[in-house]
Parts: structure tokens; C-alpha cells; sequence
């Protein structure tokens, strides 16, 4: 082959090649069979605990609960069920998913499901401060259940996010490949566990931090403020009360007087525990999870009256 | 503007690249090249347009402190010698590289001195700055040296400011590169050298992205956020930064040879296989090239000219001064002053063995040069002292070997998810960190490197799809964001 | 004069080695005991019998001996 032939062969080649890539990627992604590609990050896989947030159909809750991972093992919604009289559900996704995932997620609730009296937002200090990464997990659940054009407009996905989400799910499928019957076993039982608990998943890290080991999650960013505007104003609109809350942290977090100063817009107050609830600088132990449930659940019974949920 | 960006490869380089060769078709020769010092400032500028007027400024005083030199000893009347001028030009290019490099290094230490509290001028370091400044140092010596025949303005500043080698090198002698930009042969589109450049830009790339970007998030972690770390952990961390270190400078010094191999233009080789090298000598000779070439012509010889009598002792304190300069160039720290004093002082020690013709087995060479650099480049990384010493106490074992919540070691543990991680709970590590550094390594010592590869490049099918293969891989994740910031939730 | 004769006993003395002889293609390859400090050892013993200088910018275009040879022919026609 002669070098000219080759540069334009290239040339050529790289742009043809690279929409047929991406428009497989696409399709394998939007048919993706979560009980199939089960990419694990904390214990339970991302796209089981996605499809769980995207396929409630039929519900009515009283509250529900939008957040990240801290949501997902801290908040017990039994627990808060049996102290307000009240249904509540939990739907978490990991905060790498980003904001627009949120708001996805619970538009597509609000449009399946008798509308809520309120919603809380439930998301950990530093979240807010990575919600216009890209990440794996974002690309997966806005390219999954999203309308495409409207993501492909607002730049929060972009070609490479496809082809790698793809190729996530294909080496995800590819680690599962021999083990096809227990993937699917284990979605089955993952799924009706989170129907049993309503949204809670219990922490898979064993042990807890050191009660002496020291932390400071302060950032170095700053801070978006309006998106927590955003939340609030889009679902006052629908007529629903909305709460913003930062979840706990670990007593020898230095970085919680950073964010006590910094977050003037939320709804609770920044508490920390001990860190024998803790992890990681973030996620509770199920101990810890019963403890936060109960004290929010009180938290929650200072906002409404009682049995009766309104203002 | 990086070059591993999509702006870069999308759009600058194609522009660039077809405007300069249709300027040049025309027979515009003067405006090419105008085009390519244009878009090399664009390319400078696109990171901060503030610090466009400083290299500006360099070039300006650099060349006129040139042009001074070259003429002086065609002038009558000498108001000023010519070792005056030279001094002068020197000395201001020194202060101009300290004042942006090492101001607050220096505030910080008269503060620990003399107890003072003297505010930090954060000074931010403009781009390439340590390079450009050396690389027109050496212009001054030629110049005084009477070297210097071509002294235009635009040949210079494009000589100065030509976008592959602005931000990194490899550092270029304008001998090398001044009469390329003139011949007429470059001017005219090459295939043969298209072809080669984008094989090897997307190896380049490929390196960059997948091995370099891959192993900095062990890197991060190791280094900055974990307190302490057991022996794995700290061998992992330190051979990952090694390894991202190498397929850092030497990918982008790939990229940077292949964009001038599609101009026409033949830069330096940078590197030739570093981490294969039996002994610290031939190490760099391997690693940096350009750079050592630079320390021994500019730094080396004068320190050994300077001497009456040269003797081997002579010879050692000048090696151990000119490593130990070249370790303060490399950045503003002690742990920069210590890794040069440190290469010095292996050097020494490589040439006095070899004056006593003392055996080395070739293994044996190679485990003690390689152990050598990995440990020095802790400091390299390292932001201060103590954090260097954490991962240095940590590869003796003074942490410890294995965790304390796993004190027995069996082997029925091996392979299982949770020993990993609780083994490298430090660095929020599992088995797959260990594969990366072990994967990488195997490659980095068993295979040919880029430019091997590129000089026994020919078209081919297999070589298409191996170059659509490596660039499109490499393309895509570009812009992956790093693991790292997933455990922050 | 024939300056590839005349390096050959200052090579021969700087490297040590009586039985060296020289050749235009000659490089630090083909003798041992050819490194960074017995190549300035070198370049200053030609400086001092041909009585030339060579500059700083002039020695990494060295590639081998006849290039040397060529560099002492062109700074001694200068003079």
C-alpha cells in the first residue's frame, strides 16, 4: 500500500467507522437487560439499583426520596414509615449519575405514579460538587432512559460517553458471561429485596472507619448553588413540597464546618455522628442507617404535623 | 491548547496544517511561516492569553541580545564587551525563569528561616517557561560563541515558538532546526511522512490516555489522600507513578515528534527505552535525551573548561553541579533539589565503578538502576517532604507489610475481592490496580518503543487497523474522568 | 597536514589504549573507554595541539571522528 493510499484510507476510515460504533453502542445501550450486564460498584450493581428507580409503576407514597448512595444505605424508609404513619419510598442513584439523572428519574415517577405530597432530596455534602462530571454512570442512565435528543442537545452526553458506556456494559456482560444463570438469579433477588425495602440497600463494606482515623472532605470547587433553586422551583411548580438535605458525616470529618458554612440554601441541619456508623467518609453501616432513619424521621415530624403531612 | 484534546486534533492541527502547505504551494513561502508562528502563539495562547505578551518579551530581548553578540565584533567603537553583554542577556533570562519559577519557593523558606511572615505571591508559572527560557540560553551561547548565521526575526521567533516543542520539548538546537524551516524539499506535502506522523501521534496518544491516565488515579491517591501505606500499596503506588511517568512525557513526546514529522520537520528523539537501561549512565542517555544533551553541552563542558587541569575528580564534582541544577529547573522544592543532588551522586558512583572496571552482572545492574529511578521519582512526585517519606517508609516496610485487620496471609485468600481490598485499603485499591502495574510493566520491558515502531513503519492493512484500532480506543477516552472521583460519595 | 594521523596518538593517549587507530568513521561506540569525561578530556588535548577552540554549540554535532576532523580543518583555514 503506498503512503498516500494509507493517510486517506485513514482519514476515511476513522469518521465511517466511528458512526457505525456509535450507533451499535447506542442500541446496546438503550436495550441493555440490566439482569445481564451487571456492572457491580458498591455491592449491588449500578444498572439494577437504575432499574429500580425507573420501574416503579402504580405506586403512591406520601414521600419520596431522591438521592445519592448516602440515601440509598443511610435512610431506612420502614423505619420512617412506621414513626410518621406515612408511605415513603426511597430512589437512589450512585452521585457519579448527575443531575440531570435525578430529575429524570423522578419526572419519569411523577408521571407513572400517584403524585406525592412531598419529595426530599437527599444527597451527601460533596455530591452537589461533581453533578456536571461525565461519568459512566450518567452517560448509562440518561442514554438508557432518556429522550436523546434532548441529552445530545444539552451536551451532557457526548460521543465517547456512548462508546464508552458500551463498552462498560460489554466487559460487564463479558465478566458475567459464565456466570449468566446466577447474574439473572441475582437481579431477581436484588429487585425484590428493594421492593422489600422500599429503596434501602445495605452498606456491602464490613468494617467501620477508625474512631480516631482523620478526614477532611472539604473541597477546593466552588459551589453551584442555583441547581438546588432548580430542583426546588421545578417541583414546587407541580405543586409538591420539596426538602433539601445533606446526609450525615463522620465526627472526624474536619471538612463538615466547611460545608456548615457553605450550604445556606438546605432544609436540615448538618449533623455528624460517631464514626462507628461510618464506612467511609460517607456511607453508614446498618446500624448507623437505623439510627439516621430515626433521626430523620423526627426531623421529618417537626416539618409536617403528624398524620397529616402539610404545611 | 494540549494535544490531547479534541480541540487540538480536530481543528488546530488540520487548519493549520492545510493552510501552511496551501501558503506554500503558492509559493508564500514568507507568509507559511508567519502562518505557523501565528498559529504556534495561538496554540500558546489558547491556555491563558494573559501570558502571551511574557514570551513575547522573552523572544524580543533574547533576540536582541543576539543579534548584539553576533555583531559585535564587526563594531568600532565597543562601548560595552562582548562577555558583558552575554552576562547581561544570561543573567536577565535567570531572574526572569526564577522571578515566575522559584519566588515563593524562595518567600518560603526566608518565612522557616528567619521566622518572617512574608505573604505568597502565588505566582501563576506560565506554560513551557523552564523550556523557552533554556532553549534561548542556548541561542545567547551560541551567539556569543559566533555560531549564529541566520538571524531573522521570524526564523527565530518560529524556531522559539513552534507549537510541537513549545510546551515540553524535546528541546531543540537551533542549528537542527533553523536551516529545516528553510529548505525547500519541507515545504511541499509529504505522504510518506504523513503517514508516519499519524502512526505515531496516535501511539503517542494511546499512551497518554490509556497507560499514563489509567495509573494516575492509583498515583493520586497513593500520593496525596492515603496516610499511610503498607508495602504493596506503596510498591504499586510508586511503580505506577514510574511507569505514568514515562508514558506521560515519553506519549507526549511521541505526539510532539509525529506533529513535526507532518510539517516536514524531524525533531529529536526524546527517549529510547529508559527503564531497559543496565546502568544509571546509559539511563540517561535514554531518558530525557534532549535535556542531557543540553546539561552536558551547556552545563558539563563550560563547568569542565573552567577547570585548568581536568582530573576524574574534576570530572565527578562537575557531573554532580550539573545534575544538581538540572534537578532544580525540573521545579521549585526541596524534594526537586534532593532527586538531582541524589542522580548526581549515582552518577558518581556509576563512574567510578566502571574506572575500577569492577564486574556488574547485567540483571544485577538492572534491578539497582531500575530500583534507583523508582525510588528517586518518589521525590519527583511527591508535594513535600513528608509525603515522600510516607511512600519511601512504606516500601521498606516500616508500616508494615499487611495490614493489622489481616495479620495471617493464606494463600486460599489469593485471588478473592476482598483480600485486595482490604490489603490496599490505603489507596482504595483491588486486584485490577495490581494487573494495570504488572500489565504495563511486562509491556514497557519486553516491547519495541514508538520510535522503534515508527522506523519499521510500513503501510499496510494490518498497520491501518492497528493505527484505527490504537487512535479510536485512545480518541474515546480522552475524556474519561478519573476513578478517583467516585469514591468521594 | 594530515589531522587523522595526528589524532591518532592523542587518542591513543587520552584512551589509554596503544593499539587504538582512527578512522573517519570511528564513534565513542568502537572504544571503551570513550564517556562524557574522556571525551572532554579529548576535545581539550586537540584544542591544545591544533591550537583552535572549539565552541560549546559546536560538540553535539560530533557524530564521529571525520567530523572532528573536518571541524579542526575549518577552524584552521580560518586563521
Amino acid at each position: 500500500m503506498k503512503h498516500s493510499s494509507f493517510v486517506i484510507r485513514y482519514l476515511l476510515l476513522l469518521p465511517a467507522g466511528a458512526i457505525i460504533i456509535g450507533f451499535a453502542s447506542l442500541c446496546l445501550i438503550r436495550y441493555d437487560n440490566p439482569s445481564i450486564s451487571d456492572i457491580r460498584r458498591h455491592g449491588l450493581g449500578y444498572n439494577t439499583i437504575t432499574y429500580h428507580g425507573f420501574s416503579r409503576v402504580n405506586c403512591d407514597n406520601d414521600i419520596v426520596m431522591v438521592g445519592d448512595s448516602t440515601l440509598l444505605m443511610g435512610i431506612i424508609p420502614n423505619i420512617i414509615e412506621k414513626k410518621l404513619n406515612a408511605t415513603v419510598i426511597s430512589l437512589g442513584l450512585y452521585a457519579t449519575s448527575g443531575l440531570q439523572s435525578y430529575t429524570l428519574m423522578l419526572d419519569n415517577y411523577l408521571r407513572r405514579n400517584k403524585k406525592p405530597k412531598c419529595i426530599v432530596f437527599y444527597f451527601s455534602a460533596s455530591t452537589p460538587y461533581y453533578f456536571n462530571e461525565h461519568t459512566y454512570e450518567k452517560s448509562y442512565t440518561l442514554l438508557k432512559y432518556g429522550a436523546l435528543t434532548t441529552f445530545f442537545q444539552s451536551k451532557e452526553v457526548d460521543f465517547s460517553d456512548v462508546v464508552c458506556a458500551a463498552w462498560t456494559i460489554v466487559t460487564g456482560i463479558s465478566k458475567n458471561i459464565f456466570h449468566i444463570t446466577n447474574s439473572r438469579i441475582r437481579f431477581r433477588h436484588d429487585i425484590s429485596l428493594m421492593d422489600t425495602t422500599k429503596g434501602y440497600v445495605r452498606n456491602a463494606v464490613p468494617t467501620p472507619i477508625d474512631p480516631d482515623c482523620k478526614l477532611n472532605t472539604s473541597q477546593k470547587r466552588d459551589l453551584e448553588l442555583y441547581f438546588i433553586d432548580q430542583l426546588r422551583k421545578r417541583y414546587e411548580n407541580m405543586g409538591i413540597r420539596v426538602l433539601y438535605c445533606i446526609s450525615p458525616m463522620p465526627e472526624s470529618d474536619s471538612g463538615s464546618e466547611f460545608f456548615k458554612k457553605n450550604y445556606t440554601q438546605v432544609d436540615n441541619a448538618i449533623i455528624t455522628l460517631p464514626n462507628c456508623f461510618f464506612t467511609d467518609s460517607r456511607h453508614m453501616t446498618e446500624s448507623g442507617a437505623v439510627l439516621n432513619s430515626k433521626l430523620f424521621a423526627d426531623y421529618l415530624q417537626t416539618k409536617f404535623r403528624r398524620n397529616n403531612l402539610s404545611r | 491548547m494540549l494535544f490531547n484534546s479534541y480541540e487540538f486534533i480536530f481543528f488546530f492541527l488540520p487548519i493549520t496544517l492545510a493552510v501552511y502547505f496551501l501558503l506554500n504551494k503558492k509559493r508564500l513561502t514568507v507568509a507559511s511561516n508567519t502562518w505557523l508562528l501565528f498559529a504556534s502563539l495561538t496554540f500558546y495562547s489558547w491556555w491563558n492569553v494573559k501570558y502571551l505578551p511574557l514570551i513575547l518579551l522573552s523572544i524580543l530581548f533574547n533576540y536582541t541580545i543576539g543579534c548584539l553578540l553576533a555583531e559585535h565584533d564587526s563594531l568600532r567603537k565597543k562601548i560595552v564587551s562582548k562577555r558583558g553583554i552575554f552576562i547581561f542577556g544570561l543573567v536577565g533570562n535567570i531572574i526572569f525563569l526564577s522571578y515566575f519559577k522559584y519566588m515563593d519557593f524562595f518567600i518560603g523558606n526566608m518565612n522557616a528561616l528567619f521566622k518572617t511572615d512574608l505573604p505568597l505571591l502565588q505566582i501563576v508559572l506560565p506554560l513551557g517557561i523552564s523550556f523557552f527560557t533554556i532553549t534561548q540560553i542556548a541561542f545567547l551561547v551560541d551567539c556569543y560563541e559566533g555560531l549564529v548565521e541566520d538571524r531573522k526575526l521570524l526564523s527565530y521567533s518560529l524556531f522559539v515558538t513552534f507549537f510541537p516543542h513549545l510546551l515540553a520539548g524535546p528541546i531543540l538546537h537551533h542549528k537542527e532546526m533553523m536551516p529545516q524551516f528553510e529548505t525547500v524539499r519541507n515545504k511541499v506535502l509529504n505522504y510518506k511522512n504523513l503517514s508516519h506522523g499519524l502512526f505515531l501521534f496516535f501511539i503517542g496518544l494511546f499512551k497518554k490516555v490509556i497507560f499514563a491516565d489509567e495509573l494516575s488515579k492509583t498515583v493520586k491517591i497513593g500520593f496525596d489522600a492515603a496516610h499511610s501505606l503498607n508495602m504493596v500499596e506503596a510498591w504499586t503506588v510508586s511503580l505506577s507513578y514510574t511507569l505514568q511517568l514515562y508514558f506521560d512525557f515519553s506519549g507526549y513526546s511521541d505526539m510532539a515528534i509525529a506533529v513535526g514529522l507532518l510539517f516536514n520537520i524531524v525533531l529529536p528523539v526524546n527517549f529510547n527505552s529508559p527503564y531497559k537501561a543496565t546502568n544509571i549512565i546509559d539511563f540517561w542517555k535514554r531518558w530525557h535525551i534532549s535535556l542531557t544533551s543540553f546539561i552536558t553541552t551547556y552545563l558539563y563542558s563550560p563547568i569542565m573548561r573552567s577547570f585548568r587541569k581536568i582530573t576524574f575528580a574534576k570530572s565527578m564534582l562537575a557531573t554532580f553541579i550539573a545534575m544538581f541544577i538540572a534537578g532544580i529547573w525540573h521545579g521549585a522544592g526541596w524534594t526537586f533539589i534532593l532527586w538531582g543532588a541524589l542522580h548526581g551522586a549515582a552518577l558518581v558512583v556509576n563512574h567510578l565503578w566502571k574506572r575500577r572496571k569492577l564486574p556488574m552482572p547485567r540483571l544485577v545492574g538492572w534491578l539497582l538502576t531500575f530500583g534507583f529511578v523508582n525510588a528517586s521519582f518518589v521525590l519527583f512526585r511527591a508535594k513535600n517532604l513528608t509525603d515522600a517519606a510516607k511512600v519511601l517508609k512504606g516500601m521498606i516496610g516500616l508500616n508494615g507489610i499487611l495490614p493489622a485487620t489481616h495479620p495471617h496471609f493464606a494463600f486460599a485468600d489469593l485471588g478473592h475481592g476482598q483480600f485486595w481490598k482490604l490489603l490496599m485499603a490505603n489507596i482504595k485499591g483491588n486486584d485490577s490496580i495490581l494487573w494495570t502495574v504488572i500489565v504495563i510493566m511486562t509491556v514497557t520491558l519486553t516491547c519495541q518503543n514508538s520510535i522503534q515502531l515508527e522506523q519499521k513503519f510500513k503501510p499496510s492493512w494490518k498497520t491501518l487497523g492497528f493505527v484505527v484500532i490504537v487512535s479510536f480506543y485512545a480518541l474515546v477516552n480522552m475524556n474519561k474522568v478519573s476513578e478517583f472521583l467516585y469514591f468521594q460519595f | 597536514m594530515d589531522i587523522l594521523a595526528e589524532l591518532t596518538p592523542i587518542f591513543q593517549e587520552v584512551f589509554d589504549d596503544d593499539s587504538i587507530i582512527v578512522t573517519r568513521q570511528s564513534t565513542a561506540n568502537d572504544i571503551d573507554a570513550w564517556d562524557s569525561l574522556t571525551h572532554m578530556n579529548m576535545v581539550m588535548a586537540v584544542e591544545v595541539r591544533f591550537k583552535v577552540r572549539f565552541a560549546l554549540g559546536e560538540l553535539p554535532a560530533l557524530k564521529n571522528v571525520g567530523d572532528l576532523v573536518d571541524l579542526v580543518q575549518k577552524k584552521l583555514n580560518k586563521k
